[in-house]
């Protein structure tokens, strides 16, 4: 793919959006980049754009920038129909993802990883398994390291391990990877792709361009995962928590059992497992399948996973404060992954809830609220919605993380816990969950008694493992 | 990016060669003048050698200033308001012949179009940025680029410095070349001309006599053609070596301004082709090294600076010197860093501290 003195386009500054611009830009193409927000939100990546030679439009995205291009690159945070988009492709101009750029020019062994909650952490599994095992390894994606910047890196022998979302699964034509993981499929991000089953075809795509010699791996225990399981063109492999399964890994008498066609192997027992919560027992199972699928030795496989304790942002414990347990799992940006988070405590939880609305439905938390959480505090744009759905337990309009903290520090009694699993988007108050997640964790740690525990607190590795 | 500890030494010291022969040729043309309006002989070459040292000095410390310094909207857009409101102040007085060309202030004085030019390169620069790869968007893009400088060249225009107004037109042609701006908008550019050629030169009648001059010197030799003829009379002179240092005798009665506008005559005089040929060589030089540096920043704003200050330097010598060879009709324009005049070698020498700071950060 030639890129010298083509005009480029890049849609969004996010991570990807910045890595890819300069991606272009090292490559001799035209590039400039175009972002809706104002030049106050952008004022750390405009300078590194500009010194690239980069051309720069902020505040909006103005339909003549889309003319004239020769290729325009979209961000996984743009909405793939919006009008300027859609008369780009009339006119015959290319559209596609970062990470169909990126495939393009990446040489190696891809992993790609998707599903609608337990990405993060099966990525970063599957990273420190294939690291294990002594492949030389990269671990990005839609979190941290964005794929694009692994093209220079990455030799014949790499092994690529991408969390990919639906997103950028929509952007994708060629994008081929060895290995694909489905880890499951639930109802979210429905503002974006309306319906459910345009959500579940987005997924399909990571299977499109796999051939016979690639392995798929899915989820048995998810309904939509096993439909799926047909349009796949290569090698199947299932994981499952509640069944056994023909080829794949799966949980027999407390142990994770690996079989395939050469039969079965017994990989390690749960009780090994350091991460909490039954669904973190699926994202072992998946990382388990791309280990033993990557050829790597079990005893590797048991050690890299007995290791393995918890990714930033995701059910992460901060600090015991006065007794009281807080944890950060800002990532739980929907429901799915909200209810989730509840199912790994057993009760008095105090639940920091909201942000931007996603066109979520909060009333399928209700049950839970009513059985395992004392209180609920409401943060963000969505603050009203979530307070007129919900049933079942007390609700305090808090407005901010900051006063949402406070009013939960001043009511839980020791052996509670805090817990912010907003079950929404950050960027109404936050430049992303991670931001919302730091905040959060700072606010529990100013109370000088957090920072004598939080020194015992077991530490956590961060989403990025470079 | 690779940082280069050093500045560009070509540019550098063809900078200081030419402050160098302009110092020489600014004494050597003003002499006799200084000698009756100062009683020595030495008037403007002490004025003239105390504006290039305090313009070395600018041009050293502005130097060492990371250029990207000048990228905040705070500099670029007070840069641009104060120099908006001394083309405007400027009308209030007034020089000799009704014209409204200088601010006198104490015992100083300076022409405000000499801070035009780069009011007028730091703003495009700053603009264009962030926004080249859209310049052919008319209404967001290429109209509010170039609105000041159609703002500026008209204030100019009015002073009136018909050079001065061309000048700054042509330096932003050069930035939005280098921009990406087609060729086709340089047509349109072109195929509109004939307008303000009408209303600003044809309709002048001392421009237009000019143009007349210009066309055909010789049908009146004694009036308007004086000028151009003593212009070509004094190169002639000059032949291959010149005359000498001094000894040239055209700025004694005949040529307007020779130690101004027609430096550069006095210069082929004195001292021949091999001299103007040097003086020409030195502004290649000058034009190769600041094209270099804007070609090896890879940072838009530094290459659209490095632009815009070699074609100020670049476009106002080859005015002057084709007015000087009858190439051209007669107008105002100095030839930098050689010309008698003290703003505006200050700011070319300032200006230039600038492209050398760039040349340090290329590759």
């Amino acid at each position: 793919m030639e890129l010298r003195n083509q005009r480029v386009l890049v849609v969004g500054l996010g991570k990807s959006g910045v890595a890819s611009a300069l991606f272009l830009a090292e490559r001799g193409a035209r590039v400039a980049v175009s972002d809706a927000k104002s030049p106050e939100q952008l004022r750390d990546e405009i300078p590194v754009l500009l010194d690239h030679g980069i051309s720069v439009e902020t505040g909006q995205h103005g339909e003549r920038t889309f003319r004239d291009q020769d290729l325009i690159v979209v961000s996984p945070g743009v909405p793939f129909d919006v009008p300027q988009l859609a008369h780009a492709r009339e006119r015959g101009i290319p559209v596609i993802g970062e990470v169909e750029l990126a495939a393009r020019f990446l040489r190696g062994h891809i992993v790609a990883i998707t599903g609608s909650n337990g990405k993060t952490t099966t990525t970063t599994l599957a990273g420190e398994i294939l690291a294990a095992g002594g492949s030389k390894t990269l671990v990005g994606g839609n979190i941290g390291t964005p794929a694009i910047t692994f093209v220079d890196r990455a030799t014949d022998d790499t092994w690529i391990v991408l969390e990919i979302s639906s997103f950028q699964l929509e952007t994708i034509e060629t994008f081929h990877p060895e290995i694909a993981v489905v880890l499951n499929v639930t109802p979210d991000h429905l503002d974006r792709h309306h319906t459910f089953e345009n959500y579940v075809a987005a997924k399909t795509r990571i299977f499109e361009n796999q051939t016979p010699a690639d392995f798929a791996v899915l989820n048995a225990d998810s309904e939509p995962c096993v439909t799926m399981a047909a349009k796949a063109k290569a090698a199947v492999y299932c994981f499952s928590r509640l069944q056994e399964v023909k080829r794949g890994a799966f949980v027999r008498g407390g142990e994770i059992i690996w079989r395939d066609d050469n039969g079965e192997r017994t990989i390690l027992p749960i009780s090994e497992i350091q991460l909490k919560g039954a669904h973190n027992v699926e994202n072992v199972l998946a990382g388990v399948c791309v280990g033993m699928l990557a050829g790597i030795e079990p005893a590797h496989i048991r050690r890299a996973v007995a290791s393995f304790n918890a990714v930033e942002h995701r059910l992460e414990f901060v600090a015991t404060v006065r007794g009281v347990d807080y944890y950060n799992d800002s990532k739980a940006t929907n429901v799915d992954a909200t209810i989730k988070a509840l199912e790994s405590f057993p009760g008095r939880i105090h639940l920091i809830l909201g942000g931007k609305d996603k066109g979520s439905d909060y009333t399928v938390l209700n049950d839970l609220l009513k059985e395992r959480v004392k209180r609920v505090y409401t943060i963000g744009a969505a603050a009203g919605k979530i307070e007129s759905q919900i049933r079942g337990t007390e609700v305090v309009s808090a407005g901010t993380l900051e006063n949402a903290v406070r009013r939960a520090r001043e009511a839980a009694t020791p052996g509670d816990v805090v817990l912010l699993a907003p079950a929404c988007a950050s960027f109404d108050q936050f430049q992303s969950y991670e931001h919302r997640g730091r905040v959060f964790k700072d606010l529990v740690r100013q109370t000088p008694l957090a920072q004598q525990q939080a020194e015992h607190a077991t530490s956590s590795i961060s989403g990025d493992p470079e | 990016m690779a940082k280069r500890v050093s500045v560009d030494k070509w540019l550098f010291t063809v900078t200081l060669l030419l402050v160098f022969i302009g110092l020489v040729m600014v004494f050597s043309a003003s002499a006799v003048m200084a000698k009756e309006r100062f009683g020595s002989p030495y008037g403007f070459l002490v004025r003239q050698m105390a504006w290039a040292a305090a313009g070395i000095i600018a041009m050293v410390v502005i130097m060492n200033v990371d250029y990207k310094q000048f990228r905040r909207p705070t500099v670029v857009f007070t840069f641009l308001g104060i120099t908006s409101l001394l083309l405007v102040v400027v009308f209030l007085f007034r020089d000799s012949h009704n014209t409204h060309r200088w601010i006198k202030f104490g015992g100083l004085s300076f022409q405000p179009s000499e801070v035009a030019k780069p009011a007028l390169i730091l703003y495009l620069a700053y603009f264009l940025q962030s926004r080249w790869q859209q310049i052919t968007d008319w209404k967001h893009v290429l109209f509010p680029a170039v609105a000041p400088t159609l703002l500026f060249a008209l204030l100019i225009l009015k002073e009136p410095d018909l050079g001065t107004a061309i000048a700054c037109v042509a330096i932003s042609t050069a930035i939005l070349f280098v921009a990406g701006m087609g060729l086709k908008y340089l047509g349109y550019g072109l195929a509109l001309s004939p307008l303000p050629f009408y209303l600003f030169v044809v309709r002048v009648p001392w421009r237009w006599a000019r143009v007349q001059a210009f066309i055909d010197p010789f049908k009146d030799p004694q009036g308007k053609g004086f000028h151009i003829i003593q212009s070509m009379i004094a190169v002639s002179t000059g032949g291959l070596t010149g005359l000498g240092l001094m000894e040239g005798k055209q700025k004694l009665f005949y040529l307007p301004e020779p130690h101004t506008d027609f430096i550069f005559a006095v210069t082929a005089e004195e001292l021949g082709l091999w001299g103007s040929l040097l003086v020409v060589t030195l502004f290649g030089i000058f034009l190769y090294r600041g094209i270099r540096a804007g070609l090896r920043t890879e940072d838009m704003f530094g290459k659209f600076l490095a632009t815009g200050i070699t074609a100020m330097v670049v476009v106002q010598a080859l005015f002057n010197m084709s007015v000087v060879l009858a190439m051209m009709p007669a107008k105002g324009i100095p030839l930098p860093f050689i010309s008698y005049g003290g703003s505006s070698l200050f700011i070319t020498l300032a200006s230039v501290g600038v492209l050398l700071n760039i040349t340090q950060q290329a590759e």
